[in-house]
């Protein structure tokens, strides 16, 4: 069986009954994303310019022999864009079909969860958290949102095959 | 084996197994060679490393401020043996300066796109000359406008592959547009 069939692309629903979940920060906040979409997480390194493309998309990186675009995730989910450091890190992300690199502040650590955790996600008036957020986690009093990826890169082009 | 088998088909590529018993096996590999490898010119634009593919350059040379002459609005042509050739400012572009380079703080690259038209690109320098392996940028991204595609190069970076044709059209596009606006504005 290849990867990709054992991998098929997830549904909202089907995040909140994911049992492992990789915890990270971004500025002040907390968020976490179902652990069998992360490949690998990295340090970052310093990204290739891509002309006339949007702000989040810092530029591509070289992986082993494959090009992998870097998103920053604060810009992307509307927070001001990150000034990466060596101490920022790339968490390698699984999108469908394509490898992409997120750079967030930290990976703080990885969460085990059951469906009741998982509280729904409070209505504010947020383009992010309509966008993205699929959940709020309640752990040790801090709030992390369980963010989905699948709408990380511009949806435009995607479909083109 | 079925690694092998993945990564040729992933490339576009066929592999074939002819097996003869107590003879030994062929295995044919058919790789297109367009998406393999490319011969091209490293060059530097506003601190970025590009690459452009040696099949579309003409000639180099380093323009002089007298060959240089502006052409209406923001565009720039230079005198090149009697002919007046477009230059391109590959850096602006790209959007990588906002500005407008020095031809004479430049190198010029005569290359020939669709059509048989030339064009003069502006570049910062030339580094050299290099046989370089096409990385797609579709596979994990999108297409980037003027990018071809992306290589890297021997210290680990990635360099992007400029699609000439397409910065060529886009610098032409730009102009019509300009003096659409003279136009209409009497």
């Amino acid at each position: 069986m290849t990867e990709t069939e054992s991998n098929p692309d997830q549904r909202p629903t089907d995040l909140a009954r994911a049992c492992e979940l990789i915890a990270f920060r971004m500025g002040t906040q907390e968020f976490c994303v179902d652990i069998m979409s992360v490949r690998e997480i990295r340090g970052w390194t310093k990204a290739t310019a891509l002309p006339k493309s949007p702000s989040f998309v810092r530029g591509v990186v070289n992986l082993r022999g494959t090009v992998l675009p870097i998103v920053d995730l604060s810009a992307r989910l509307g927070f001001p864009a990150a000034e990466p450091t060596a101490r920022h890190v790339i968490i390698l992300a699984k999108i469908g079909a394509q490898t992409i690199g997120l750079l967030v502040d930290a990976v703080s650590d990885i969460l085990t969860v059951t469906d009741d955790l998982v509280h729904p996600t409070p209505d504010v008036a947020s383009d992010m958290a309509k966008t993205f957020v699929r959940g709020v986690l309640a752990v040790d009093q801090r709030m992390i949102s369980l963010i989905a990826l699948d709408q990380v890169l511009p949806v435009c082009e995607q479909d083109a095959a | 084996m079925d690694v092998v088998r993945r990564s040729i088909q992933a490339l576009g590529g066929r592999i074939s197994i002819r097996s003869k018993p107590r003879q030994g096996s062929t295995f044919t590999m058919s790789l297109p060679l367009t998406l393999a490898v490319l011969d091209g010119m490293v060059v530097t634009v506003a601190g970025e490393t590009l690459v452009v593919p040696l099949t579309a350059i003409i000639e180099t040379l380093q323009p002089k401020a007298d060959a240089v002459h502006g052409f209406g609005g923001n565009s720039r042509v230079i005198a090149i043996r009697y002919q007046f050739i477009p230059l391109i400012d590959v850096g602006h572009e790209l959007d990588y300066r906002s500005g407008f380079a020095d031809p004479c703080k430049s190198v010029a690259l005569l290359v020939e796109s669709e059509g048989h038209v030339r064009s003069a690109l502006l570049v910062d320098a030339i580094l050299g000359q290099r046989r370089v392996v096409i990385k797609s940028l579709e596979t994990n991204y999108q297409h980037v406008p003027g990018i071809a595609a992306a290589t890297i190069l021997g210290d680990g970076r990635v360099a992007l592959i400029l699609d000439v044709d397409a910065v060529v059209a886009g610098s032409r596009v730009a102009a019509t547009g300009f003096e659409q606006l003279c136009a209409a504005a009497g």
